[in-house]
C-alpha cells in the first residue's frame, strides 16, 4: 500500500491527467446517453408494445462484455476505431439501458389519476410532458443517471485498451508488467471515482426529493446543467488541444509501451511536433485497424506478424524477404515500413531453467518425448495465429497432457516460474526470461517467420511531416537484442516506469 | 320549438349568454326581457327563437339562434359508446343540463356515469350521437379548449404532488397565460371561497393536508378559470361522513354564488338529493327517470325505487320532504 503512494506521488501529474481524462469519458459519455435515453424512454413509455422488445434489446447490449463491445466497433466508421470517441460510443451503449429503463418507469409509474387530471385540465402532450410527466419522473431518471455514470466509471477503465487513456491506463500497465502496484494505482482512484460519482448524484437525488420549493428545485437542476456545460467545455478544450498531433500508438504488452515512448520521445525531440501518445491498445488488429483509420499514425509492428496476422500469408524464414513482402503489403495500403530498429522479437518457446539443466534440454525437439506429461500455457493470439501454436505442434510433434490452458502472456511467465504449466510462448526480449531463470528452447527446425521490430506509419502523415520519417530513422538499428531485453527486465523486473526506461536509453547512448 | 335547454331564470326576465357574451362570467350575462330578446333579433336579422317552458322550481327558457342553442348547457343527444374491448357502456344515451343547474347522475356503479363525465371533456369521444357543449359537438372543439372551459373534480382529485396547494389551483390559469398578479390574485381568491385560509395553505403540499382538503383543494383548481361547466366525479365518495356532509354543504354554497352547469356524477342517493337541482337515474347505458330530488320518492320504477330505499333509511334528514 505504502508503494502505491510512493508511486502517486512521483506521477501526480499523470495521475492528474489520467483522472481528469477518465472523468471526461464518463461525464459526456453520461451525457450523450441522457441525451439519447430520455428522449427514448419518453417514446418507448407511450407504447408500451414497444416498451419491452426495446428493454429487451438493452438488456442483450449490456450483457456483451465490453472488451467484445470495442472489438464490434472496431470496424465501423464514424463512431468506431481506436481513441476516445469508439471509448465514449462503448460507453454511450452502455449507460443508455438504465437510462432508458428509468425514464420508463418513471414515467409510466405516475399515477393514473395525475396524469387524467392534467389531460382533463386541458394540457397539451407538451405541457403535461413538462409540467406533469417530467417533474414526476426526474427522480426515477437522475437514479437511472446515477446508475449509468457509476457503471460508466468501471467501464471506462477498459477504455484504456484502445487508447482512450483515463485510469485504466494503470491497470493495464500494471497487468503487462505484473505490478500489482501500477494496477492498484488506477483500481484505488477509479473506485474511489465510483464512489464520488455515486454519493453526488445521489445528493442530487435527495435534493430532488425533498419537500422544498420549486427555486431549490431549480438550483439543483441548474447545478447538475452547469456541470454538464463545463464538462462539454473542458472536452472541447481537450480535443482542441490534441488535434494536430502526431499520435504514436503501441500494442499492450512491456515492451511495446517502452517502443511506443522511444518513438514518441525521439519524434519530439527531433521534430519539436506536439506527440500524442495511445499506448496500450489491445492486440495487434486493434493497432493495425487504427493506423489504417487515422487514429494513430504510428506504431512499433514485428515483420512475422505483419506477414501472417495481418496480411494472412503463409509463413516464410527468410528475414529479408519477409521484410520486403510486407513492406509492399503495406504500401499498397497507404502505409510506410520505415528501417527496422535492430533487434528480432521471435516467439520464445521457454521453459524452467531449472527442468532444462536437469533433463539436458536445448531445442523445441528435446520437449517432443516428455511433452505428453506436461502442461502448455498460451497467450490466446499464439493458440489462434497462423504462426502459433497449431503448426508448432504439428512441425514439432507435440502433444501434451491436456489441451493448452488460455492464459494472458504476460501471466505465463509466472505461471511457468511457479509451476503452475510447464511450458510456454513468450517473446524472446522479455526481461522475465532472466527474472525468473526461464530458459529459451532453440527453433532449430526454423518453425518461426523472423520477427524483426519496424515502426509502420501512414504514408501521409510523412509526406505532410518530413521531419517525422528522419526523426524515426534515427532510431535504425540502434536497439539491440540485448538491449531490449534489459529494458524489458528494467520495467518488469525492476518496476521502472516506460517513459523513464525510454528517455534513458535515448539519452545514455 | 324545441324545449328544455334554457338558462336560469326567473319570471319574463332571462339570463342570456349568447355568443356575443362570454358565457361564464356571472357580471357579463345579459338580463333580457322576451322585448328586448325580439329586438336583438330584429337588430341583427339572425332568427332568435325563445320559449318558456314549465318547471316545478322556476320557469325555464330555451333561446334558438339560427337553430341552434346559444346556452353553455351540456347536451346529450343519442349518445352510444363501447370500450375497445366492446363492451356497450351506453345506448342512445339523452340528457340535457341546463346552465346554472347541478344535475345528479346517480346509478349503480359499472352503470357508465364516469363515462357520461369523460364523453364531455372529450377524453371519450362518442360512436353514435352527439356530445353538445354549449350548443357545439365536442369533436368540433379544440380538444384543449374544451377542457379549459370545463372543471373537472375527480374521487381521486388528482393533485399534483410535485406542486404546491397554490400551485395547483394556478395551473390553469397559467396555462392560460394569465399574468402573474392575476393569477394570485385568483388563487387567494378561491382557496377562501374553499374555506382553505391561503396565508397558511398555499405553500403546503398535497401530501400534508387531510382528504377533505385536499378535495377542497381539488374543486378550486377545477374553478380556476371560472369555467361555464363542472364535472364532478364522486367528488366526496372517500371522504369520512362528518366531512363528506360539511363539504357537500359548502359546495351548496359555491355553487349559489358561482352559479355553474354541473353534472355530479355519485352512487349516493343521499348526495344526489341533497345537492342536485335535478336527478337523472341511469341504468343499462340510458337514463331511466329524470326530475326534481322530491319526485324522484314518488317514483314507481322498480330499479329507481331500490336505489331510492337503499338510502332514505339511513340519512332521512336528507330528503328534501317526505311522502308518508
Amino acid at each position: 500500500m505504502i508503494s502505491v503512494f510512493a508511486f502517486w506521488r512521483s506521477h501526480l501529474q499523470e495521475l492528474a491527467i489520467l483522472t481528469a481524462e477518465h472523468m471526461l469519458l464518463v461525464a459526456i459519455s453520461t451525457i450523450v446517453a441522457v441525451a439519447i435515453g430520455v428522449p427514448l424512454g419518453l417514446f418507448a413509455a407511450r407504447r408500451p408494445r414497444l416498451a419491452a422488445p426495446f428493454v429487451a434489446v438493452a438488456n442483450i447490449v449490456q450483457t456483451v462484455p465490453s472488451l467484445a463491445m470495442f472489438g464490434f466497433l472496431l470496424p465501423v466508421p464514424v463512431i468506431g476505431g481506436v481513441g476516445a470517441r469508439a471509448a465514449l460510443a462503448v460507453l454511450t451503449l452502455y449507460g443508455l439501458l438504465p437510462i432508458v429503463r428509468s425514464t420508463i418507469v418513471g414515467i409510466t409509474g405516475i399515477d393514473k389519476a395525475i396524469r387524467e387530471a392534467g389531460v382533463a385540465m386541458g394540457m397539451t402532450p407538451g405541457e403535461l410532458l413538462r409540467q406533469i410527466e417530467l417533474p414526476l419522473a426526474l427522480l426515477s431518471i437522475v437514479a437511472g443517471i446515477r446508475v449509468a455514470a457509476v457503471v460508466g466509471v468501471g467501464s471506462a477503465t477498459i477504455a484504456a485498451a484502445i487508447g482512450a487513456g483515463g485510469l485504466g491506463q494503470y491497470i493495464y500497465r500494471g497487468l503487462s508488467m505484473v505490478d500489482s502496484t501500477v494496477i492498484l494505482a488506477g483500481a484505488i482512484p477509479a473506485a474511489l471515482l465510483a464512489l464520488v460519482v455515486d454519493g453526488g448524484l445521489l445528493w442530487l437525488e435527495r435534493r430532488l426529493s425533498a419537500r422544498q420549493h420549486t427555486s431549490s428545485r431549480r438550483t439543483a437542476i441548474a447545478a447538475a446543467a452547469s456541470i454538464a456545460i463545463l464538462t462539454l467545455f473542458g472536452s472541447a478544450i481537450v480535443s482542441a488541444r490534441s488535434s494536430g498531433a502526431i499520435i504514436v500508438g503501441s500494442k499492450n504488452f512491456t515492451e511495446q509501451l517502452i517502443l511506443g515512448e522511444i518513438v514518441a520521445q525521439t519524434i519530439e525531440r527531433e521534430t519539436g511536433l506536439p506527440v500524442q501518445r495511445r499506448l496500450n491498445l489491445g492486440g495487434t488488429l486493434i493497432c493495425d485497424r487504427a493506423l489504417m483509420t487515422g487514429d494513430i499514425d504510428v506504431y512499433v509492428e514485428y515483420t512475422g506478424t505483419a506477414l501472417t496476422a495481418i496480411f494472412h500469408r503463409p509463413a516464410a524464414a527468410d528475414p529479408t524477404s519477409v521484410t520486403s513482402t510486407v513492406r509492399e503489403l503495406y504500401a499498397s495500403s497507404g502505409r510506410t515500413l520505415l528501417p527496422p530498429l535492430g533487434y528480432d522479437n521471435t516467439f520464445a518457446i521457454l521453459v524452467r531453467g531449472a527442468d532444462a539443466r536437469a533433463r539436458g534440454l536445448r531445442t523445441i525437439e528435446d520437449v517432443a518425448p516428455i511433452a505428453p506429461q506436461w502442461r502448455a500455457g498460451f497467450g490466446y493470439e499464439f493458440l489462434e495465429r497462423p504462426d502459433g501454436y497449431p503448426g508448432l505442434a504439428k512441425m514439432y510433434g507435440l502433444d501434451f497432457r491436456s489441451p493448452p490452458q488460455v492464459m494472458d502472456v504476460t501471466l505465463s511467465y509466472r505461471a511457468l516460474a511457479s509451476g503452475q504449466v510447464d511450458l510456454i510462448a513468450g517473446d524472446a526480449t522479455a526481461g522475465l526470461i532472466k527474472g525468473l531463470d526461464l530458459f529459451q528452447l532453440e527453433d532449430n527446425r526454423h518453425y518461426f517467420p523472423p520477427y524483426e521490430a519496424v515502426p509502420i506509419a501512414r504514408a501521409d502523415t510523412l509526406l505532410k511531416y518530413p521531419q517525422v520519417r528522419k526523426a524515426i530513422e534515427r532510431l535504425a538499428g540502434r536497439i539491440s537484442p540485448a538491449a531490449m531485453r534489459e529494458m524489458n527486465y528494467a520495467a518488469d523486473g525492476q518496476h521502472e516506469n516506460p517513459a523513464d526506461i525510454a528517455r534513458k536509453f535515448l539519452t545514455g547512448s | 320549438m324545441a324545449v328544455g335547454r334554457a338558462v336560469a331564470t326567473t319570471g319574463a326576465t332571462a339570463l342570456l349568454a349568447g355568443p356575443q357574451v362570454h358565457p361564464a362570467r356571472a357580471d357579463s350575462y345579459a338580463v333580457l326581457t322576451f322585448t328586448t330578446l325580439r329586438m336583438l333579433d330584429a337588430g341583427n336579422g339572425r332568427d332568435v327563437r325563445a320559449s318558456l317552458i314549465g318547471h316545478n322550481r322556476a320557469p325555464l327558457l330555451t333561446i334558438l339562434v339560427n337553430g341552434s342553442n346559444v346556452i353553455e348547457g351540456v347536451e346529450f343527444r343519442d349518445v352510444s359508446y363501447r370500450t375497445a374491448g366492446g363492451t356497450r357502456v351506453l345506448d342512445t344515451f339523452s340528457l340535457t343540463v341546463n346552465p346554472g343547474e347541478v344535475l345528479a347522475l346517480v346509478g349503480a356503479s359499472g352503470a357508465g356515469k364516469t363515462t357520461v363525465l369523460k364523453l364531455v371533456n372529450r377524453l371519450l369521444v362518442a360512436d353514435t350521437g352527439e356530445v353538445l357543449v354549449q350548443g357545439k359537438d365536442t369533436r368540433q372543439w379544440d380538444p384543449i379548449r374544451l377542457r379549459r372551459a370545463i372543471g373537472y373534480v375527480i374521487q381521486e382529485v388528482g393533485l399534483f404532488p410535485h406542486l404546491t396547494v397554490g400551485d395547483n389551483v394556478a395551473v390553469v390559469p397559467r396555462l392560460e397565460k394569465w399574468p402573474e398578479k392575476k393569477t394570485r390574485a385568483r388563487v387567494h381568491e378561491l382557496l377562501q371561497l374553499v374555506a382553505l385560509p391561503p396565508d397558511i395553505y398555499a405553500d403546503r403540499w398535497p401530501d400534508e393536508l387531510s382528504g377533505g382538503q385536499r378535495q377542497r383543494v381539488g374543486v378550486a383548481r377545477a374553478l380556476a378559470v371560472d369555467p361555464p361547466v363542472l364535472l364532478m366525479d364522486e367528488p366526496f365518495g372517500a371522504l369520512d361522513p362528518v366531512t363528506r356532509r360539511q363539504l357537500q354543504q359548502e359546495f351548496r354554497g359555491i355553487q349559489s354564488r358561482v352559479r355553474k352547469c354541473v353534472i355530479l356524477v355519485t352512487h349516493d342517493m343521499a348526495e344526489a338529493m341533497t345537492l342536485g337541482d335535478r336527478i337523472a337515474v341511469m341504468d343499462n347505458g340510458r337514463v331511466i327517470w329524470s326530475g326534481p330530488p322530491k319526485e324522484i320518492l314518488t317514483c314507481d320504477d322498480e330499479r329507481v325505487r331500490q336505489l331510492v330505499e337503499a338510502v332514505l333509511p339511513l340519512s332521512p334528514s336528507q330528503a328534501p320532504t317526505r311522502s308518508t
